[in-house]
This record gives structure tokens, sequence and C-alpha cells, in this order.
């Protein structure tokens, strides 16, 4: 029994998302990501042996009990673990894909996440490159939808030009929709 | 048709601007430099009675600046119409001139406070379309001028877009009052207000604090009895303090409601609405159907037995999402919302929809976890022989897993070609429903459980807010996912 009246197309000639063919994010893109998440892990180390070696009696003897001595390793190290792991392992399920009238892209290692943004509704797009990522020539593509943030869009790990190309159609798309119906 | 413009020449707004710009600066002042305000009261005690009060020297100085300038932003801001446009032309020492087309003006809000309200004008706010935070305020012009502007602005807006001719005739037209809130309804909405979240809290904070205090008495063990003998009086006292809090909280909301839905009406123009409201804080808040993405009603269970529901229209909003550009109506009944909707949607062919219910899960998985925690729970507690806890924390989990249990039976969806609908609730009943074209993008989230399970939770983003389709299996998610954005795709209606 199929509840979803439908006059103007069958269920199964619909567009699938499922079979498209998902493009993955450049490979320097996770390399990007191990370095800046050594660089956050680094300065917090410094931070914590900074503290222990000017914070004066009161830290060394908070950091020298048993519970900080014992626990606080465990915990980091686990965050640790999961932040690199997620990199690892998330990294190969970041993809995007474009269809003539949409964008989408899907995410996530544990908790998966999939959204499509069709072209008409897409206000503007950005294309954003950070000081690391100029060195690998990548850049971000972000892409704003009207109303509050929760369903805009940002693409990591783009080569720059591809950036700028999807951005280009993009635009593109915002203004010839209408008459292309 | 005529164009009558009085604002091609640059004018001032209405002098009690001037009261209320000198006001508004001194809060901001005030607002900004209380911690200093704040070490100089402080200061100021600590030290003798010599000299004069560094206190009151701030107090007027500040007061001076704020009087000056605004004194002189009042003299210094202008504002008139060019070529379909508002031009506001504005400051001191950094002069701007703004240029607003009349096409990029969203909504144009009149707001009255008791000030405003006293001396008979409006302030307005107008908000343009931009992702960056758009938001222009008049301070004050009188009533007649302030209408005069809005209804320029508005027709001849219409006039140049599309399908103009039939908007900007029907604009002329007068508006139909739909809905007016009664006092007799007013009294049930303030009684019916959700009360028990607050009376939960402060039961929550009493029983607490009784804990502490009682836990402190258990260190020596002589108290021991005499401390059982006082907990009949504590359970009396705590009894007749829920009653009063439980007096106050009703007493408060009333008043609440009273405050904010008093004398509400809700007028229907021809493409759009009009929300007034307020005793002291008159507000109108207007809404043109195209703006209107997403709406919902709901009842919570007293309001069930008394067949009313609350019903809230969310529009597309520039600047963050906030409550306050949603129309919220109080009061209103099944047939009220089937009018309101009917002017909306009306082609939304809601009859015949199959509701479809949302997976088991749904409460299976929250409610394993409240009895795994609960086990814990009356094991750690049993072992420490606290009792009382126990038997709380049993109630506690019977209640979240009724409450969830309820949930789920509620929740049920449809949609067609249409639009996608959404029942819900716990002991009361709730609804939405999203035309397609209004949709503007589509996600489905899965978490390791449900992926195990192959469910899903379709989340459906609009402009002005976003809506959960739970629990359902991945392949109905995924064919809800590709048939809507289909849908949205091959739409020719006007989204906004």
């Amino acid at each position: 029994m199929n509840p979803f009246q439908n006059p103007q197309i069958e269920v199964n000639q619909l567009p699938e998302s499922e079979s498209l063919q998902f493009i993955g994010l450049e490979k320097s893109y996770r390399t990007i990501l191990l370095v800046t998440t050594s660089i956050f892990w680094l300065v917090l180390f410094l931070g914590i042996i900074v503290s222990f070696f000017t914070g004066g009696a009161s830290i060394i003897a908070l950091l020298s009990t048993s519970i900080v001595i014992i626990f606080i390793p465990i915990i980091l190290i686990g965050l640790i673990g999961f932040s690199y792991l997620s990199i690892l392992f998330g990294f190969r399920h970041k993809a995007y894909a474009l269809r003539l009238h949409d964008i989408q892209y899907k995410s996530g290692w544990i908790w998966r996440k999939k959204i499509i943004i069709p072209f008409k509704r897409i206000q503007h797009s950005e294309v954003t490159q950070g000081p690391i990522e100029r060195r690998f020539s990548l850049a971000k593509l972000h892409i704003y939808t009207a109303g509050g943030s929760a369903s805009d869009l940002t693409i990591p790990g783009l080569k720059y030009a591809e950036a700028e190309q999807l951005k280009y159609l993009i635009t593109n798309k915002i203004g010839t929709n209408g008459e292309e119906e | 048709m005529e164009r009558r413009n009085n604002f091609d020449s640059p004018r001032k707004q209405s002098p009690i601007a001037l009261l209320l710009i000198v006001y508004n600066r001194f809060k901001q002042f005030i607002s900004r430099l209380w911690p200093i305000i704040l070490i100089a009261i402080v200061s100021g005690g600590n030290s003798t009675a010599s000299g004069p009060d560094k206190y009151t020297l701030t107090f007027i100085a500040i007061a001076l600046i704020s009087a000056i300038s605004g004194i002189i932003a009042y003299f210094r801001y202008f504002f008139w119409i060019e070529d379909d446009q508002l031009i506001i032309k504005k400051g001191i020492f950094n002069k701007s001139e703004t240029q607003i087309p009349f096409d990029r003006i969203q909504t144009i809000d009149f707001e009255q406070n008791l000030i405003q309200q006293a001396f008979g004008v409006v302030g307005l706010k107008i908000e343009t379309a931009g992702s960056q935070k758009s938001e222009l305020k008049m301070q004050a012009l009188e009533i007649d001028v302030a209408n005069g502007l809005r209804e320029f602005i508005l027709s001849n807006k219409s006039q140049s877009m599309e399908g103009a001719l039939t908007d900007s005739v029907l604009v002329e037209e007068k508006e139909e009052e739909i809905y007016a809130i009664s006092f007799p309804s007013l009294i049930k909405i303030g009684l019916t207000e959700n009360h028990l979240r607050s009376v939960f809290a402060i039961l929550f904070g009493l029983y607490w604090i009784y804990e502490t205090v009682k836990d402190a008495g258990l260190d020596a063990d002589g108290y021991r009895d005499s401390m059982e003998g006082t907990i009949i009086g504590n359970i009396i006292l705590i009894a007749i303090l829920v009653f009063f809090f439980i007096v106050i909280s009703v007493g408060f909301s009333v008043v609440r409601v009273f405050l904010t839905y008093f004398e509400l009406k809700l007028l229907r123009r021809n493409n759009g609405f009009k929300l007034v409201s307020g005793l002291f804080n008159k507000k109108e808040i207007a809404a043109v159907d195209k703006k209107i993405q997403l709406i919902s009603w709901k009842q919570n269970a007293l309001q069930k037995l008394l067949k009313f529901h609350t019903l809230q229209m969310n529009q597309a909003s520039s600047v963050q999402l906030s409550t306050k550009k949603a129309i919220i109506v109080p009061g209103l009944d099944s047939n009220d919302i089937s009018k309101i909707k009917n002017y909306l949607f009306p082609d939304r062919a809601e009859d015949g929809i199959e509701y479809l219910s949302v997976d088991r899960y749904y409460f299976l998985r929250p409610i394993t976890y409240t009895i795994l925690l609960s086990v814990i729970g009356c094991i750690a507690f049993y072992y420490f022989g606290q009792y009382t806890q126990i038997f709380i924390l049993l109630l506690a989990g019977l209640f979240y897993s009724i409450n969830r249990y309820k949930k789920y039976k509620k929740a049920s969806y449809g949609i067609n070609e249409k639009a996608i609908f959404m029942k819900g609730g716990v002991f009361g009943d709730s609804q939405w429903f999203i035309m397609h074209h209004k949709i503007q993008s589509l996600e489905i989230n899965q978490t390791p459980f449900q992926r195990r399970k192959s469910l899903a939770d379709l989340i459906i983003h609009t402009a002005s807010g976003s809506k959960v389709v739970p629990y359902i299996s991945l392949a109905k998610a995924n064919y809800l996912y590709d048939y809507i954005s289909y849908k949205v795709e091959s739409s020719k209606l006007e989204w906004m």
C-alpha cells in the first residue's frame, strides 16, 4: 500500500539520490585536518606544561592529586584518539554531489548526515581560504540560504579553482533558474 | 492610479522622538558603563562624606552627554522618499545616507511602548532583505504619518513587482477582522498556561534544599529522632509553600497573558495578516502571506478540554530567527484555525491524508535507557540506604516513560503532493504542516543506533525554522528526501 498519491511521477521514476555518485574531498584536506588538530593539542599541552611550571604550588598540588593523575590522562588520551580517528574515518564519509537542480553533501563517521539544497533556494555562495588551506591551494565553499543558519552548508576540502567553479555554477543557476522552467 | 507622495522632501521624526532618543541613549550609556558606575558607587560609599559625590557627578555627566548627543541626533535625522526608495540621512560625526529600494523592504512593523502611547506616536521597524543584519528603526512618527508611509511603500512596492495589478488594487481594500480575543478567553488562556513545568522546577528546588538541610542534620546521630518528628511539619510547610507557589505562578501567567494579549486582533488584508495586541506595549506585526513559511498550532491538556488552540505562523526573516517575528495567536477554536489555513494555503488538499506513525524505537530507545539508568540508580541508592530516593527515582522514570510513550503514540506524519503534515504532542496536541514549495532544504540524520535499525530522522528546513520527522525507516526517509526535493525543484509556485 502506497500512501503517497503522486499523479505526476511514478515512485520508481523519482530522481534517486541514493544511487548518485558522490565526489569525495581532496586528500590533502585530511592532512590539513590532521595538522590543525595536532596544533590544537600541542597548544593545549604547552599551556598545561607552562602553567605547571609557572602556576606555583596550588596548580602542582591540583595536578598531582590521584584523581587528576589517573583520570585526566585517560580522558585526554581518549579525546585525542577520538579526534584523530574521526578525522581518519570521517574523511571517507565527507562527499558532495551535484545534480542539475541541487547540491548535496554528506558527512559523519558515527552520526551520519546528508543534506540537499536546491539551487533555487540558495541566496548566495562564497569561497574562503585560510592560511593553511592556501598552502595546499584548497578552499571552502559556503552556501547560504534564507532565514537562519540551520540550513546553510559548508563544503570544505575543495581545490581552490574547483570551489570557484562551483560558486560560478551556483551563481548562474540562481540567476537562470526562473527562465529555465 | 494616483500616487500621492507626502514624503518627497526631507522631514524629521515627530518631536516626541527627541525624548525617546535621549531616553534610549541614556539607557545605552548606563548599560554599557554599569561596571564603572557600580565601582563609582561602591568606592563613593566607602569614602566618608568629604568632597562632592563622585556618583552624582558621573550620573549628571552621563545625562548631559546623552541629552546633548540625542538632541543633535534628532535634528540630524531626515527621511524622505525618492524614486521608490526610502532614504535616511543621519549622523553627527559619521554622516550616513541609507537608500533602501522598496523592493528590498520585507516588513514594516509598528511598536508602541508606554511613552509612545501617551504621545500618540509609533516606533517603526523596517526590515530589509539581505543576509547581514539589516534592520532599521525610527523612534517616533505620528500615527497618520507612519500609516501613510507604510501604505505608500507597500503599495508602490507591490507595483514594481510581478503580479502587481491584483496586489496594488487590493491593498487599498479595508482590513477585515477575522479574530478578536474576548475577555473570558483572555482569562482562559491565562489559567491554562503551562504552570506544571514551573511547579516541578520549584518542587525539585525545595526538595533539594530540604535534602541538604537534612544531610547536614544527619551528621550527628542524635538528631535522627527529632528530625523524624519534624518531617511531618516540613511536609505541611512544603505543601503550604507549593500552594502559594501555584497561586503565584498562575496569577503571574494570568497577568502576563493579560499584558501581552490584551485586545488582541487578527486582521486580514488581501495579501497578509496583521496582528495587534498588548496593554502597555502595543505591538503590531504585519506578515505578508508569501513570507509565511510554516504554520503550527498546539493545545495542552487543559486547553484541549476547553477546546482552543494557540496558532503560530513563522515568517521568513533575514535577521536570526526570533519569536518576535512569529505571529502567535492564542485562544483559537478549530474553525478559526481552518479559516486561517484556508487563507494561507487553500490548495493544501488536507482531506483524506493518511497519517503514518513513526517507528516504535522512538519510545523504546529512550525507555531502555531510562530503565537501565533507573536500575543502576536504584541499586546505588539501595546500597547507600536512601529509600526515599528510590521511590522518587522510580516515579520520575515512570513519568518520563509515560511521556515518551504518549509522544510516540501521538507522533504521525502524512504527505501529499502539496505539503507535508505532522501531528504530535504528549498530553496535549500539536500539529504543523509545510507546503512543499516553502521548503528550502532537507536533511537526513542517523545516529549509530538508527543506522543499525535502518531508521533515520528527516529534517525539513524552511526560511523560518526547521521541523523534524523523527524515527522513520531509512527507505522512507530517502523516499521523502527525493520526493520533496523533486517537488521543490519542479514547483513553479512563488516561494517568498
